[in-house]
């Protein structure tokens, strides 16, 4: 396994950088980096963690896990959007970084 | 209400980790009623650089080049970018209160804090603007960046205003990505900053000045010090957060 990344500058926001570690065609590991602001900050971890186990593709699954994540965190991001997440890991795929 | 009074702190120059300490140990001081909402101005000696508590220092930062300068690296408790402090080319400030006496939305109290700021600038007759999300323009340049964290109900807003940037050593020790500013129409990154003795013949002295009076504009304030309660947290919050790397490298 290896980690791979993706990033995005989003317009009017801030950078986000996803890096993921994938097993079996899923997220083993995620972190999010970037220069963006997140309330409260612990919610980071909540965040990466909500990614475990998903299939980049499942875009409904990651955004439905990710939104309720955010909910249940009384979160705020500002700077970046659960989408931004949502679309770095569909470009970074789990395909081609499995097994390298 | 005696509570609402607000300390100020005048400049004073720290380590990076000290820096970091201090708004924090204020902050738990206030959240304990034993400090009263507080405003200070730094400087970070030796010069140093900050990073958001999101981000990665390896990612982000030359630790190589900052060793080789002696720069000291810290990682915030607030979010946002990385930041070189010049000790001779920039003046921090830090607004440390209850969260009920600023704005509750994070973005308006973004602009309320940054509007002290921005009124000194303008004082100074510069043609100051804020630029949401968290920066002060001059003539189009970022002269200002600023991140802030709320915790058991205390608000903390730090924030740099460059006076003279280094433009050398700012490229050396930070590793400026292209997609970082590939939504910016200048494609360098050292053309975007500016300092305010760059763009004008203000001193730095005066500066400093201006900034006092705007942050204090208005609000009933005394001029204070750390206590020694607060200075003693300050050591032990350093020792077990900014001055180590299980921190600082933790991303």
């Amino acid at each position: 396994m290896s980690w791979a990344a993706a990033e995005r500058k989003v317009p009017g926001g801030k950078l986000i950088r996803l890096k993921v570690e994938c097993k079996d065609g899923s997220v083993a590991q995620a972190m999010i980096e970037g220069d963006f602001f997140l309330y409260p900050e612990e919610g980071l971890a909540s965040l990466e963690r909500a990614l475990v186990n998903v299939r980049p593709s499942d875009v409904q699954e990651v955004t439905a896990r990710l939104e309720r994540t955010v909910q249940a965190g009384r979160m705020e991001l500002i700077g970046f959007a659960v989408k931004d997440v949502v679309e770095l890991l569909e470009e970074i795929g789990c395909s081609r970084t499995d097994g390298v | 209400m005696f509570k609402d009074r607000w300390r100020l702190i005048p400049f004073h120059d720290a380590p990076a980790a000290e820096n970091m300490a201090i708004d924090e140990a204020v902050a738990e001081a206030v959240s304990f009623n034993e400090a009263n909402p507080t405003i200070r101005f730094y400087g970070w000696k030796p010069s140093a650089v900050s990073i958001g508590c999101f981000q990665s220092m390896k990612d982000e930062v030359d630790i190589d080049a900052c060793r080789e300068l002696g720069i000291d690296r810290v990682r915030r408790r607030t979010g946002g970018g990385a930041v070189f402090h010049d000790h001779d080319g920039e003046i921090t400030y830090s607004v440390i209160c209850p969260e009920r006496l600023v704005e509750k939305d994070i973005t308006a109290s973004y602009k309320q804090v940054c509007g002290w700021a921005v009124a000194a600038l303008r004082s100074l007759d510069l043609d100051a603007e804020f630029s949401p999300i968290n920066d002060i323009l001059v003539n189009g340049k970022k002269v200002s960046g600023s991140a802030q964290t709320r915790r058991q109900g205390i608000f903390t807003m730090h924030g740099t205003i460059l006076y003279k940037v280094d433009r050398e050593t700012m490229f050396r020790v930070l590793k400026v990505g292209r997609t970082k500013t590939s939504d910016k129409p200048s494609a360098l990154p050292s053309d975007r900053v500016a300092g305010v003795g760059e763009i004008s013949t203000i001193r730095k002295e005066e500066l400093l000045l201006a900034l006092v009076g705007a942050f204090i504009d208005g609000k009933e304030w005394y001029l204070g010090e750390l206590g020694r309660d607060e200075e003693a947290r300050a050591d032990v919050i350093a020792s077990m957060r900014y001055a180590n790397n299980d921190w600082n490298l933790s991303r």
